[in-house]
């Protein structure tokens, strides 16, 4: 029987796994899809917590964190382009002239 | 199930449409017609538009209940107040983006796209309209840091926002869900409802979910620990739009918590006390020491701004009537003091080239001296000394502090002033040493100097009679729930 927990350990696997891909890649396109993971991971919840509620503002939600989801990714890609074209490098270590 | 169409109230919310119709008539404009100044003018005239409109929706009480957003006293004032930091932003861009390679087309319609989010923001009274509004606010901001696309700094300030950014808004997100799942709704009325009932601050999950949110929104306002983006966002990003950054942006978070911890999440809050009493210590404290060490006057104020979201996070400890009173008046000041620092660093650049290192300042005085004066005053204001509205403002805070029985919190925050007093001071002494090498003059436009000037008078004003302002906080603060 699956129920309303394993929806949210699902969710919360997928959103630790973004987590921790975020914080050891170093591609800033991987960093982006850990983001995109995090986001799916609490929509999974979202829809999980929904179906025990049987409210549907959750449903709704997830509608707009997915295109909230792809602003984001919209806005990080072109930044991606223009770092790309100015320094030809996708690693975050090298983006380091700003330091403390 | 019956979805029944909610009356819609467009009078309440016209201030809001005016400020997105306006800005996409810029977008328009720009596309057709590329003319920078009609541009600005047509966005300038969105903000006064909608300044007008809430001048007028003032002292009208009417929260919304079932519906997404409130209009009362509080929200209003927040919005007021992000509109004039909008177009102080813009009066102080003006000749800055020419002189520096942005595509200006775009660039002030994003300012009141920014301002759009700002102000739903703080009007939000759903999870769902707050969680758009933040996002808004964010996405808007990412493109205005990079907005000097030829420079490599902005794009990397950009890129590292935008990484950090995202990372925070995902958990802000899944934070939501746990709240929403404890609940059975995002509406902040119902929620406080299905709290209200709990015992002992309401289920597990509740907390879970209010963690995560706080990780979010924390990242949002750069308290330590999550403030790590914010120096060098703040150091790579255009300078004016590093004042709308620290002061905008940061400001309207913080309206929302306040919000947030009155309504919604008022039972819950007395277990969370504690842990942002240990946030406010370490942002006070860990951004006054950094600052002191920053050779960057940029980086330094960056640090002084995480330094300043802890004094506020003091009224956050506090949290009752008197409290909130000296948040808003602070987060008031803050945002003068924030744009006219910032401002004055637009002012002081010399062509494309700005004025980082803190050597750079040495003798500026003889060459700018209407700068090197406001910049004074606002650096004297940042540190809190009487006679400027900082002082004003850190006096009610930790008086508040005291009250609710906070003393050790507010010592620490008097002693972190004493601290921040001698960078802030070390910076205003260097412009009037005399200079070391021959400091070439340059002429800068009369807007952006009246602007700062404008801003420098008002912090004296502020710091000598601050009643009428206190008086409108007093009204703004009365509009929500009693504590």
């Amino acid at each position: 029987m699956v129920t309303t927990s394993h929806y949210l350990i699902l969710g919360s696997a997928l959103f630790g796994i973004g987590v921790l891909g975020f914080l050891m890649k170093r591609n800033v396109i991987v960093l982006l899809m850990c983001v995109e993971l995090m986001i799916n991971g609490a929509g999974v919840s979202f829809v999980a917590l929904c179906r025990q509620t049987g409210s549907l503002e959750g449903q709704v939600f997830v509608l707009f964190a997915m295109v909230i989801a792809a602003v984001e990714i919209a806005v990080g890609l072109s930044l991606i382009l223009l770092i790309f074209r100015n320094r030809a490098t996708l690693d975050v270590d090298k983006l380091e002239v700003l330091k403390w | 199930m019956d979805i029944a169409f909610p009356a819609v109230n467009l009078k309440g919310v016209l201030p809001q449409l005016v400020v997105t119709s306006f800005a996409v008539a810029g977008l328009l404009v720009d596309a057709f017609y590329r003319s920078t100044r009609m541009v600005f003018a047509i966005s300038l005239l969105g903000l006064v538009l909608a300044l007008l409109l809430f001048l007028s929706n003032w002292g009208k009480d009417g929260v919304y209940e079932g519906a997404l957003l409130a209009v009362d006293n509080y929200t209003v004032f927040f919005n007021i107040l992000f509109l004039l930091i909008a177009v102080a932003t813009m009066l102080l861009s003006l000749h800055y983006i020419d002189l520096t390679g942005v595509d200006s087309g775009k660039y002030y319609p994003l300012i009141l796209f920014a301002t759009l989010g700002m102000m739903l923001l703080v009007s939000s009274m759903d999870l769902l309209l707050m969680f758009l509004s933040i996002e808004l606010l964010s996405v808007s901001m990412y493109i205005l840091v990079g907005s000097q696309r030829e420079r490599w700094v902005s794009n990397e300030a950009a890129m590292k926002y935008l990484l950090m950014g995202a990372f925070a808004s995902a958990f802000l997100l899944f934070g939501i869900s746990l709240v929403f799942g404890a609940t059975g709704s995002t509406s902040f009325i119902k929620i406080e409802s299905a709290l209200g009932g709990l015992a002992g601050g309401g289920p597990f999950l509740i907390h879970i979910g209010i963690a995560m949110m706080l990780v979010g929104l924390g990242f949002k306002i750069a308290m330590v620990p999550f403030h790590m983006w914010a120096p060098d966002v703040y150091d790579g990003a255009p300078t004016p739009i590093t004042g709308f950054l620290s002061t905008g942006s940061k400001i309207a978070v913080f309206a929302l918590i306040l919000r947030l911890l009155m309504n919604p999440f008022s039972v819950p809050y007395s277990q969370w006390v504690v842990a942002f009493w240990v946030f406010a210590v370490l942002s006070m404290t860990l951004g006054n020491v950094a600052a002191l060490l920053q050779r960057n006057v940029k980086r330094m104020l960056a640090y002084s701004s995480i330094a300043h979201a802890g004094y506020i996070l003091i009224a956050v400890v506090a949290m009752d009537g008197r409290a909130m009173e000296a948040a808003l008046l602070y987060m008031t000041v803050y945002a003068i003091m924030g744009l006219t620092a910032f401002g004055c660093i637009a002012l002081l650049a010399k062509g494309e080239e700005e004025r980082f290192s803190i050597e750079d300042y040495t003798g500026l005085a003889y060459n700018y001296p209407l700068q090197a004066v406001v910049l004074s005053v606002c650096l004297l204001s940042l540190a809190g000394i009487p006679l400027t509205a900082g002082f004003i403002g850190k006096f009610y805070l930790f008086s508040a502090a005291v009250k609710s029985g906070f003393i050790g919190l507010a010592v620490i925050g008097v002693l972190n002033s004493a601290i921040s007093l001698y960078y802030y001071l070390g910076l205003m002494l260097r412009m009037y040493a005399m200079p070391t090498v021959a400091v070439e003059g340059m002429g800068h436009p009369l807007v952006g100097k009246l602007a700062v000037a404008l801003l420098g008078i008002l912090i004296l004003v502020l710091g000598i009679y601050p009643s009428p302002l206190l008086g409108v906080i007093k009204e703004a603060v009365a509009a929500l729930p009693a504590i």
